[in-house]
């Protein structure tokens, strides 16, 4: 017949067996000397036990007031260093730059094609108003620019 | 309402009208578990340690807490697994050390007359001292599943929700505990100490 294990036979002494485990336990016992040892052994640490200090605990006058003094400084501290503060502004934050970026580079990147294409502009007028053409149109007959267009066809064809 | 039809009230109904953020109800909680909880961490930590502030830190998280008790478990395990979880903080963050056995604190001289008057009572406390000692002493999960079980009444199964662990494990926990208390007390015993 195989022994108890220990385990069992220490909650056998602490009541914490089912009914039918304890008398399974306890019929073993009645005929194995070598468990009924070792409860017996288990059982005496029962008595160290009850010499521990079972004194019930004062409990301090105001315990209440100063629980719930704990708990209003609790608050006003979450509320200055929450967690939720950092966890909200890392992303916010993230996102804020990024916007100011992307306006930004817009904004900056219109005005600069603005300007180039101004003075684009002005440039060739300027040009066209030196040759005499029309910007948009042939160059009028006796022109600088019809002269020079004649030259270099002339030389072209030869 | 008087005090016995507050005795009436389910816990887990105080505990509900806690979350909704009703302070008569937690004062309830706090008046019917304090001593549990005093007695608990006082065992636990031992009495060097500043009980109250300890006791005050447990019943702020109820109530902080209170809207996470899902009902599943009895309102005294959640609290007793909030009291193991502030205890083994505290003991993380102090790294507190047992004294030893054979290191007896120094004690003030009583006087002759006075140690005789009370000679059976002083012999019991000491008694009691060397006992609780070798308790502090013992490795924190087998204090802890001891304490619950022999000084605070919870049953083997209460013991293993609080501690979260098979109850297998809560029977072996209390076995080590035993026999280590054994080894420690006998010689103790053999030379008249205990």
């Amino acid at each position: 017949m195989p022994h108890i294990k220990k385990s069992k036979l220490s909650a056998l002494a602490d009541g914490a067996l089912s009914p039918i485990e304890s008398e399974r336990v306890r019929g073993h016992l009645d005929i194995c000397g070598r468990c009924r040892n070792q409860a017996e052994r288990l059982s005496k640490v029962a008595e160290f036990l009850s010499l521990a200090n079972t004194d019930e605990p004062t409990i301090p006058p105001f315990f209440l007031a100063r629980v719930r003094q704990r708990i209003r400084s609790r608050k006003k501290q979450s509320l200055l260093h929450g967690r939720w503060l950092p966890r909200a502004l890392i992303p916010a934050g993230s996102i804020a730059l990024f916007l100011i970026a992307v306006a930004g580079g817009g904004y900056l990147g219109t005005r600069a094609f603005m300007q180039r294409n101004n003075s684009a502009t002005a440039s060739e007028s300027q040009a066209a108003s030196y040759l005499g053409a029309d910007v948009l149109g042939d160059y009028p007959t006796g022109s600088m620019g019809d002269v020079l267009d004649n030259l270099l066809s002339a030389r072209g064809g030869r | 309402m008087n005090s016995a039809i507050y005795d009436k009230e389910p816990d887990q109904e105080l505990i509900r009208l806690v979350a909704a953020g009703d302070e008569a109800a937690f004062a309830r909680l706090v008046d019917r578990y304090q001593r549990a909880v005093f007695s608990t961490i006082r065992r636990y930590m031992g009495s060097s340690t500043d009980v109250e502030d300890l006791a005050q830190d447990v019943f702020a998280s109820v109530w902080q807490n209170a809207r996470r008790f899902e009902g599943r478990s009895r309102f005294s395990t959640w609290l007793y697994r909030i009291v193991v979880n502030r205890c083994l903080k505290h003991r993380r963050k102090h790294r507190i050390a047992v004294e030893s056995l054979d290191e007896p604190s120094e004690e003030a001289p009583v006087p002759e007359q006075l140690a005789v008057e009370f000679k059976p009572r002083l012999e019991q406390e000491r008694k009691s001292r060397i006992v609780n000692q070798a308790i502090s002493e013992l490795p924190e999960r087998q204090r802890l599943a001891l304490i619950l079980t022999r000084f605070e009444g919870k049953s083997y199964l209460e013991a293993r929700e609080i501690m979260g662990v098979s109850l297998s494990a809560i029977e072996s926990l209390i076995l080590r505990a035993k026999e280590n208390l054994a080894k420690r007390l006998e010689p103790l015993r053999a030379r008249g100490a205990v």
